[in-house]
């Protein structure tokens, strides 16, 4: 009796390290992703308030300040780690000239392609078109 | 006896230690998700914001664009996709109508206790379906000050038919009747003149500050349907002839505009919506935006 019940404790021991690896390896694995998901998220926010900030600046910019085509932003000091780029293109012009712009707000991590970028924010602004004081 | 209790006890423990770090991967992963869910519907509302912005700039491009002369101008409602499943739309009865006050008639007071010859025109562009007629269905007239305190709103005319006649205390809201051709302007129409009046049931004090709020018949629920709280007249009462300060002298209207962001390209996953108040006569050939309210909606969390 004794002799079977020590046999029987080493099996469940090699059982354990056996199913305790396969759970621990999935279970190392899973947050793995879980802390990529998480940075990722982080990242991502961190990136649309940087968009937002940049976007808010382009609302308040003159008009004539908003050319067409692609400019690098220079980074926020706090946030090294980001490029912001400045995408400006012609939606519809008329006579005049009357000018409907579409801006666009792209973030990136720091040497990105801005291929898959972390942020886009998509507006338009006009020429004739001012922000008020409602006076 | 003591040595057989042992039997299965590892096995017990692993369970127990599998359950304990199932809880605690359950746990983590929730909180992870709920996170990020978080983090993405509050970037899904900044892009709702500037894209409400682009529709509402769009309509005023549409708007600018569409005739040389103020007097002649319209646009009609939009719903555009920007890029993949985001864009915006616009239009409300409430956006067409465009309030004027000194053309192509001049507001002015009769007998102290009618305020007559303001201007509502539709500037909608009769190419566009069903939103093209605008019919008002209420209406909230407000004045300050009160003077006497018996004083009420006793009739609203339109082109010179009664829509209102009964007494209405400051600030209520009244209930439009008559025909609903009555209340109703096909694209490019207008009520205005003479005819087109506010009636009270005695004198109004001087000066005085007269604003009204139109509701539409399309949606009448919501703000959406509603202009914007318009000033008739801010000051001393005057004729028609008399150049006065306390005729507006803005040409306003007020446009919605909705920016939606889905996940895919029919299911809109947030929404936010602006509603604008646009001077459509500012100097130097620009329009103002002077008013600015938003709202945000997440439709799915």
């Amino acid at each position: 009796m004794k002799k079977s019940s020590a046999g029987v404790t080493l099996i469940e021991l090699i059982l354990i390290i056996a199913i305790g690896a396969v759970v621990t390896g999935g279970a190392v694995r899973f947050a793995v992703e879980l802390t990529r998901q998480g940075i990722r998220a982080r990242d991502a926010a961190v990136a649309y308030n940087l968009a937002r900030l940049k976007m808010a600046e382009a609302d308040a910019a003159d008009f004539s300040t908003l050319t067409t085509g692609n400019a690098v932003l220079p980074d926020e000091a706090s946030f090294p780690g980001y490029d912001i780029r400045r995408e400006i293109s012609d939606v519809a012009t008329a006579a005049g000239p009357i000018t409907l712009r579409r801006v666009d707000i792209v973030v990136d991590y720091a040497g990105g392609t801005f291929a898959s970028p972390l942020a886009r924010l998509i507006t338009y602004r006009h020429n004739l078109v001012r922000f008020g004081d409602g006076a | 006896m003591r040595v057989s209790d042992e039997r299965g006890f590892g096995l017990i423990l692993l369970i127990t230690l599998i359950a304990i770090a199932s809880i605690f991967i359950s746990g983590t992963t929730i909180f992870v998700t709920n996170a990020a869910r978080e983090t993405q519907l509050k970037t899904d509302r900044a892009k709702a914001a500037s894209l409400a912005q682009a529709g509402l700039l769009q309509a005023l491009h549409n708007w600018r664009v569409s005739n040389a002369s103020e007097a002649s101008r319209t646009y009609s409602e939009l719903n555009a996709t920007v890029t993949g499943a985001q864009g915006y739309q616009t239009g409300t009865q409430a956006d067409f109508a465009y309030f004027t006050f000194d053309s192509p008639a001049n507001a002015f007071w009769s007998g102290s206790n009618t305020l007559a010859g303001w201007t509502i025109r539709n500037i909608h562009s009769a190419s566009a379906t069903p939103l093209s007629n605008l019919t008002v269905k209420q209406a909230i007239v407000s004045w300050t000050p009160q003077g006497n305190a018996s004083r009420r709103l006793s009739r609203i005319r339109l082109n010179g038919t009664p829509v209102y006649n009964a007494s209405a205390p400051n600030g209520a809201l009244i209930p439009l009747t008559g025909s609903a051709a009555a209340r109703t302007l096909a694209p490019g129409a207008s009520w205005t003149g003479n005819n087109t009046d506010l009636r009270w049931s005695g004198a109004l004090p001087s000066p005085v500050r007269v604003t009204v709020q139109w509701i539409f018949q399309d949606d009448s629920s919501t703000v959406r349907s509603r202009s914007h709280s318009v000033v008739y007249w801010d000051g001393a009462q005057a004729n028609a002839a008399t150049a006065t300060a306390a005729r507006p002298s803005r040409h306003t209207f007020s446009i919605v505009a909705t920016g939606r962001v889905s996940e895919t390209t029919k299911l809109p996953r947030v929404l936010s919506t602006v509603k604008a108040t646009v001077s459509g006569n500012a100097a130097g050939g620009f329009m103002e935006i002077i008013d600015w309210d938003g709202v945000d909606q997440n439709l799915f969390s």
